[in-house]
């Protein structure tokens, strides 16, 4: 269970997020939406323990982060996957060592147990036998499949996608979607997904909340969301920009 | 006349945040040092970088001063026929000052730069918020396994630095200019004491940690993309060699007490 409330934070006195509430159930799956540069990936960041807010409260089953030290955080941050926009991976490691690079750091498993599990995420991802390879050598969908695999490998209970369709083709970002869903529902892990990619979050999210000017604005289902009479919403939905709505009246 | 003073304390107190984060990212390191498990294999590679790897330039760097300064010396001491002082004024010179700073300032260039580029890359790539997220601490990862290496390898190549600047002064010395050789060397080994060695190698071992410490902040702190790191390692090299070359001050009238020369 992840909860939010009130949570706060500027940059340079800029504010970005101004007092979000929000909560996460188990198992759910929840895509957050919002424009470009609406605090999406800073929520994110927050929930991550990678950001401290200026004010508010973040309790992942029932513990506040907010209060606690760096390393304090690390035995929760071990309960929880990242997969970053860019996938993040260690350009000098190769695929095998990015993928078992949080086993290895914590001694989790013997070598042994090692190569199968990161056989196994990889197979999950679709990315067998790529072992080897350098970061450079790959394509951005095969880096997301692979940042997807480093952060599933120590099986977290809460998986955080970061535009995980961004940058990518349909049908490559069609794959990713599918993995996201077929992660949440083979782990049940709760999954908090953020992107602007209004196909990608009706198709894996339980729920939409939608980030506006810092707050969230609504939340609901897909469908509710899809009928939303709020005209920020709809304009949001059907790429209608800021310009277009008020020449619309 | 109030502009002038906002400036002057908004530049303090930018001074005194950054001497702040760089106390912090030290306490960090060796906190770390103690609490976590030794990484040998990222140590070792670190040594390789920035040791093996920084043995050519300061060789050559350790050879071409000593020539120089032999030169120099000879044609000072010639004037007054002091032909045979040059030896011990060469090694004297390089076991204290010259090899010391200038194999600092030469790992501050090539190894503090490299430090703060491939942090600072990691940083603005999410690679560090990626190490992070997966309960590892960067200090522990990316700054303790270069603070070991430099701390080992700055000594050991400052070392060799003395050693070829000598040779190649006694060369330059007994062979083009003719100074003669067996005086050259009984002076030097009269007059040149195992305190000149010693106080040369304590000062590159505070270097060291100078060195480390600025450019991973730089590397830890850096924003702003590709041209975030450009500026990240150019602040590491710059800020690292004026660290140097102040502290070198302070800390040879500091052991000039402790080791009276």
């Amino acid at each position: 269970m992840i909860e939010i409330v009130g949570l706060k934070k500027s940059f340079a006195g800029i504010p970005v997020l101004q007092g979000v509430d929000l909560a996460v159930a188990d198992s759910e799956r929840l895509v957050i939406i919002g424009g470009s540069g609406c605090g999406k990936s800073v929520l994110l960041r927050h929930i991550a323990g990678l950001l401290k807010p200026d004010a508010g409260i973040l309790r992942i089953d029932g513990r506040d982060i907010v209060p606690l030290p760096e390393r304090d955080l690390n035995p929760i941050r071990q309960g929880v996957g990242v997969l970053f926009q860019g996938a993040a991976l260690f350009d000098s490691l190769d695929v095998f060592h990015n993928v078992a690079f949080s086993l290895i750091e914590h001694r989790a498993a013997a070598p042994k147990e090692i190569r199968e599990r990161v056989a196994e995420v990889l197979a999950v991802v679709g990315m067998s036998g790529q072992e080897n390879k350098k970061p450079a050598e790959l394509s951005g969908g095969m880096r997301k499949r692979i940042g997807l695999a480093r952060a599933i490998i120590s099986r977290p209970r809460i998986m955080l996608y970061d535009e995980p369709t961004t940058g990518l083709d349909p049908q490559m970002a069609d794959s990713i979607n599918r993995l996201i869903l077929k992660l949440s529902e083979n782990y049940r892990v709760t999954s908090i997904v953020v992107t602007h990619d209004m196909t990608s979050a009706q198709m894996v999210g339980e729920r939409i909340a939608m980030l506006h000017q810092g707050k969230i604005l609504v939340s609901g289902t897909p469908r509710e969301i899809q009928e939303s009479p709020q005209p920020i919403v709809q304009n949001f939905i059907r790429g209608i920009s800021e310009e277009r709505a008020a020449q619309r009246g | 006349m109030e502009r002038l003073f906002q400036r002057f304390g908004a530049g303090t107190l930018r001074f005194v945040d950054y001497l702040g984060s760089v106390a912090t990212l030290t306490s960090e390191a060796f906190r770390s040092l103690v609490t976590m498990r030794p990484r040998w294999r990222e140590t070792t590679l670190q040594v390789y970088s920035i040791g093996v790897r920084s043995l050519p330039v300061v060789l050559l760097t350790g050879a071409f001063i000593g020539m120089v300064f032999s030169a120099q010396s000879y044609f000072q001491f010639h004037k007054v026929r002091m032909d045979t002082s040059t030896g011990p004024a060469v090694s004297i010179a390089l076991s204290r000052e010259l090899a010391p700073i200038i194999t600092s300032l030469m790992i501050a260039g090539r190894v503090g730069a490299a430090m703060a580029a491939e942090i600072g890359t990691m940083r603005v790539t999410e690679q560090i918020d990626a190490l992070r997220s997966m309960a590892v601490l960067p200090v522990e990862y990316l700054v303790v396994p270069r603070m070991i290496a430099i701390a080992f390898s700055l000594p050991l190549l400052t070392a060799m630095s003395i050693a070829i600047g000598i040779f190649s002064g006694y060369l330059v010395g007994v062979e083009v200019l003719n100074i003669d050789g067996a005086y050259y060397l009984h002076n030097m080994y009269i007059y040149t004491e195992d305190k000149d060695i010693y106080t040369g190698l304590i000062k590159v071992f505070i270097f060291a940690f100078l060195v480390v410490f600025i450019s991973c902040r730089e590397g830890l702190h850096c924003e702003g993309g590709a041209e975030g790191v450009g500026r990240a390692t150019t602040e590491a090299v710059v800020n690292s060699s004026i660290a140097i070359l102040i502290t070198n001050f302070f800390v040879t009238m500091l052991l000039s007490k402790i080791i009276p020369p």
